[in-house]
């Protein structure tokens, strides 16, 4: 009897519990609780022209969001940032589309950057400032999922080298973050620099000096992944000028007089010897615009610290700093220019060479005038 | 038994608790008829009716940081998204001249937005030259710190608060300041208006009045400095409201407070906490010390904020917040004696007996041997000072007369004197030339320079002027139609 008790008080128990995991009216999904509004450009909006041209271009192509109006919850809030102005806004909207998508859709395919492009591209007006290191972010790329470009603000559209190195490579650079977050690169470059990254004084780094330890820029020695997105952006927005100094850069020898621990050091690549008095107390060093030079009719060439003389009149000799770091500096930036090359050819589709020709092209022809009419020009 | 006992008890227990789940009658009514992304998004279109309704054109009260003085910016609200902003600020100036120092008048059109965010918040969404300077984290090119990476700290998001008629109340969403909008009338001239903000300042302080004071409603005063930088630095004028020991320094009880200047008046940023006696002040002190946590003031006698000041006719400022509280120079009796001052006599302005004087000790000059003055002027000559502390022992006040000389060159008088300061509001300057070999020559050769020293002598003056905040000019009257104006200078 007792037991009969217990399963009915359980039963009983078990009934009302079900009963307190029910309503008693059945529910029905109402309306949204957010308001009803219609995806229209209004055509009298100040920002209509822009609008339309994200959203024929960016937005109903890509399915990107091109968010040139500020929001700072979008951006590190630890950072001090200002909204990009809405004139350099137009001009990022047009460059990245002529320099970064069509040239995408044109070399690689249409569907591409579908697939695998950002979909947010947030404009900052300000760089953001690291005030601990001293250095400041131009680009960020987070999840594979949305691209900042910063400093918009100081943009000079008639400054080619500020144009590539603060937003036309940033983009490629952040482009590369979000490709290496889809499908991972090999490892095997993560080899080729190993023991030489500084993620904490990277800034401090003389660009000479990274390029003879393998790095075509002082913030590819920060990490491997800064290192495998600075190769990419640099390779394809960098002039044959400007990579050919890179790699003559790497192929130095590099000495400073300072401690080899003083991190503001700074290194030379030339030499000579006070009055041509070879002497371990005579050595000095000397920057390379000190540099001139005397070819012989046989070809050789001779090097001197520009006009100066000896006591005894004849000119002084200098001399390149032997390459003693043990690196190939050449070598190690050309190994990560292929495994760049291997990588996009083989798991994108991509082809690395044609990729820098057709950049290096808009990039040097391209009428900013003309561009901005793709979005002035709009009815 | 007893376990079985207490198996049912158990189970009771359980049977009222799972009961106490179930409800018979579900729907509970709504609070509000809306969801709340419904209601944010009519606050959002409220405020931004209301920042277009009636031409769409604000003033703003923009703070940065405590270090610096409010700016005046008048905005005006597009409907189609866009905003033209206007200021008029050394910061400005430097856009184009960093060496500049004087506020120059900039406007720019950028974009504007009521977004959603935590509530409705005003957001200037793109870069406008004229306003987001003080946003821009650069270094500030005026400070000998770098600020590069933070800039001026000033927001250009601002969460809406609340409207109250013509005012909207934000605060900066990053840095937490109180910003106000008002509402001005359309057909203001945007550079007109800024051009008077500006002008304003100059007719509140004076650079040439160092000294202003805030006199509470207990009747202590607070010694006011660098009022025109609208970084005011304060300190309790007398030792008893600072401390019952009388050789307290001064300068531990220096706090300084910023402010901005409108059409209305001033303004400080925050509510600033004043006290009528060192008493209070600790009583205050003691009571946050005690209670670090605590949302609301303590009611403490003689414990004042004070915030907002209006403008009053006879130029001084009176305390909005309690109607008592005031910021006024000190007695003008006093302003005139004081050591940091000069005043030049300016004879145009003046008439009567007293002017006659001045006149006549002129004209007795150029007769007596064609030298002609220059200018009278009312100095401190020189100081004694205590060799110890280097504070000032006795201070040595001259009429200072600049004479040119008829043949060419200057020469000067010098008549010393005390000022008296009258507790009947006049000053009475007494001199007669004799500590002073040039003085003395005149004095016994010129009749009418011996006149004029014993007509001062003889006579309290009574000092007036437009503006008890800023008096750079005061009319010195000896009665009816018998006066001479002097005026401030550096």
């Amino acid at each position: 009897m007792k037991s009969f008790k217990l399963y009915i008080l359980a039963a009983l128990m078990l009934g009302v519990m079900s009963m307190s995991l029910t309503g008693c009216k059945e529910d029905k999904l109402g309306p949204t609780i957010f308001p009803d509004e219609e995806d229209v450009l209004d055509p009298t909006s100040y920002t209509y022209k822009l609008d339309k041209f994200l959203k024929e271009n960016y937005l109903k192509v890509y399915n990107l969001e091109f968010r040139y109006k500020m929001e700072d919850v979008g951006a590190d809030m630890n950072y001090n940032l200002v909204p990009a102005t809405y004139a350099n806004s137009i001009d990022m909207a047009v460059l990245t589309k002529h320099l970064w998508f069509d040239v995408y859709k044109d070399v690689v395919n249409p569907d591409f950057l579908k697939q695998y492009g950002p979909r947010i591209i947030h404009l900052i007006g300000s760089p953001a400032y690291n005030v601990n290191s001293g250095s400041m972010v131009l680009g960020l790329a987070e999840g594979g999922i949305k691209v900042s470009l910063f400093r918009v603000n100081a943009m000079n559209i008639n400054d080619f080298n500020q144009m590539n190195e603060y937003y036309f490579k940033t983009m490629h650079h952040e482009f590369c973050h979000i490709l290496h977050q889809t499908k991972t690169y090999p490892s095997v470059f993560n080899t080729i620099s190993v023991g030489h990254y500084d993620g904490s004084n990277w800034q401090d780094r003389q660009e000479g000096v990274c390029a003879s330890l393998g790095f075509v820029t002082n913030y590819a020695s920060s990490a491997y992944r800064e290192d495998f997105a600075e190769v990419m952006a640099n390779y394809i927005v960098k002039t044959d000028a400007q990579w050919a100094r890179i790699l003559d850069l790497a192929s130095r020898g590099w000495a400073s007089p300072s401690s080899a621990d003083d991190p503001n050091a700074t290194y030379y690549c030339w030499y000579y010897y006070k009055d041509n008095v070879v002497s371990d107390e005579n050595k000095a060093y000397l920057d390379e615009s000190q540099i001139a030079s005397e070819t012989a009719e046989d070809g050789t060439v001779t090097y001197y610290y520009g006009r100066q003389r000896d006591s005894k009149g004849e000119r002084i000799v200098a001399y390149q700093v032997p390459d003693e770091d043990g690196i190939d500096g050449v070598a190690a930036i050309n190994q990560k220019v292929e495994i760049m090359r291997n990588w996009l050819r083989d798991e994108w589709g991509v082809d690395l060479d044609a990729l820098r020709a057709e950049v290096q092209k808009r990039q040097v022809e391209y009428n900013i005038d003309e561009l901005r009419r793709w979005v002035t020009d709009i009815e | 038994m007893y376990i079985m006992k207490k198996i049912f008890n158990i189970m009771a227990m359980s049977l009222l608790g799972a009961s106490a789940f179930v409800s018979c009658t579900p729907e509970v009514a709504d609070v509000f008829d809306n969801s709340a992304a419904e209601r944010t998004a009519e606050a959002q279109k409220m405020y931004t009716e209301l920042l277009v309704a009636d031409g769409g054109k604000w003033q703003m009260e923009y703070f940065t940081n405590s270090d610096e003085p409010g700016y005046v910016y008048v905005m005006t609200f597009d409907k189609n998204g866009s905003v033209m902003i206007a200021g008029e600020n050394k910061y400005i100036a430097k856009l184009t001249n960093v060496d500049a120092t004087a506020p120059a008048y900039g406007e720019e059109r950028s974009l504007w937005e009521v977004i959603v965010d935590n509530g409705p918040t005003l957001s200037f969404n793109s870069y406008n030259r004229v306003f987001h300077l003080f946003s821009n984290p650069e270094d500030v090119p005026d400070t000998e710190a770098s600020e590069a990476g933070e800039g001026h700290l000033g927001d250009y998001e601002f969460t809406l608060m609340r409207y109250d008629g013509n005012k909207l109340y934000m605060t900066g969403k990053k840095h937490k300041i109180e910003i106000i909008l008002t509402r001005l009338p359309q057909d203001v001239d945007d550079h007109t208006y800024l051009d008077e903000v500006v002008a304003l300042s100059s007719k509140f302080f004076s650079p040439l009045i160092p000294n202003v004071y805030i006199t509470l409603p207990n009747g202590a005063r607070y010694l006011t400095q660098d009022g025109a930088s609208l970084i005011m630095s304060m300190a309790p004028e007398a030792n008893e409201t600072r401390t019952k020991d009388q050789d307290a320094d001064w300068i531990s009880f220096v706090e300084s407070h910023n402010a901005i200047i409108t059409p209305e008046g001033l303004r400080f940023m925050e509510p600033i906490t004043l006290y009528g006696t060192y008493e209070a002040r600790l009583a205050y002190e003691a009571y946050w010390k005690a209670n670090p946590e605590a949302t609301t003031e303590p009611d403490i006698d003689h414990v004042y904020k004070v915030q907002n000041f209006e403008l009053q006719d006879d130029g001084s400022l009176l305390c909005t917040d309690d109607g008592v509280t005031t910021i006024t120079a000190d007695a003008l009796n006093k302003v005139f004696a004081s050591t940091g001052i000069k005043w030049r006599v300016d004879l145009i302005n003046s008439a009567g007996p007293l002017a006659e004087a001045f006149q006549e000790f002129l004209s007795g000059m150029t007769a007596r041997d064609g030298s002609t003055v220059q200018s009278f002027d009312f100095i401190l000559d020189h100081v004694t000072r205590d060799p110890a502390t280097g504070d000032i022992t006795e201070a040595f006040f001259a009429m200072d007369v600049v004479v040119r000389r008829r043949r060419g060159g200057t020469f000067k008088m010098d008549f010393y004197y005390q000022p008296v300061v009258n507790s009947n509001g006049t000053v009475t300057v007494n001199f007669d030339g004799t500590n002073n070999a040039n003085a003395n020559t005149y004095v016994t050769n010129v009749p009418a320079v011996s006149a004029l020293c014993e007509l001062l002598k003889a006579t309290p003056l009574t000092p007036s002027a437009e503006s008890r905040l800023a008096p750079t000019t005061m009319v010195l009257t000896a009665g009816e139609g018998n006066y001479i104006t002097v005026n401030a200078f550096k």
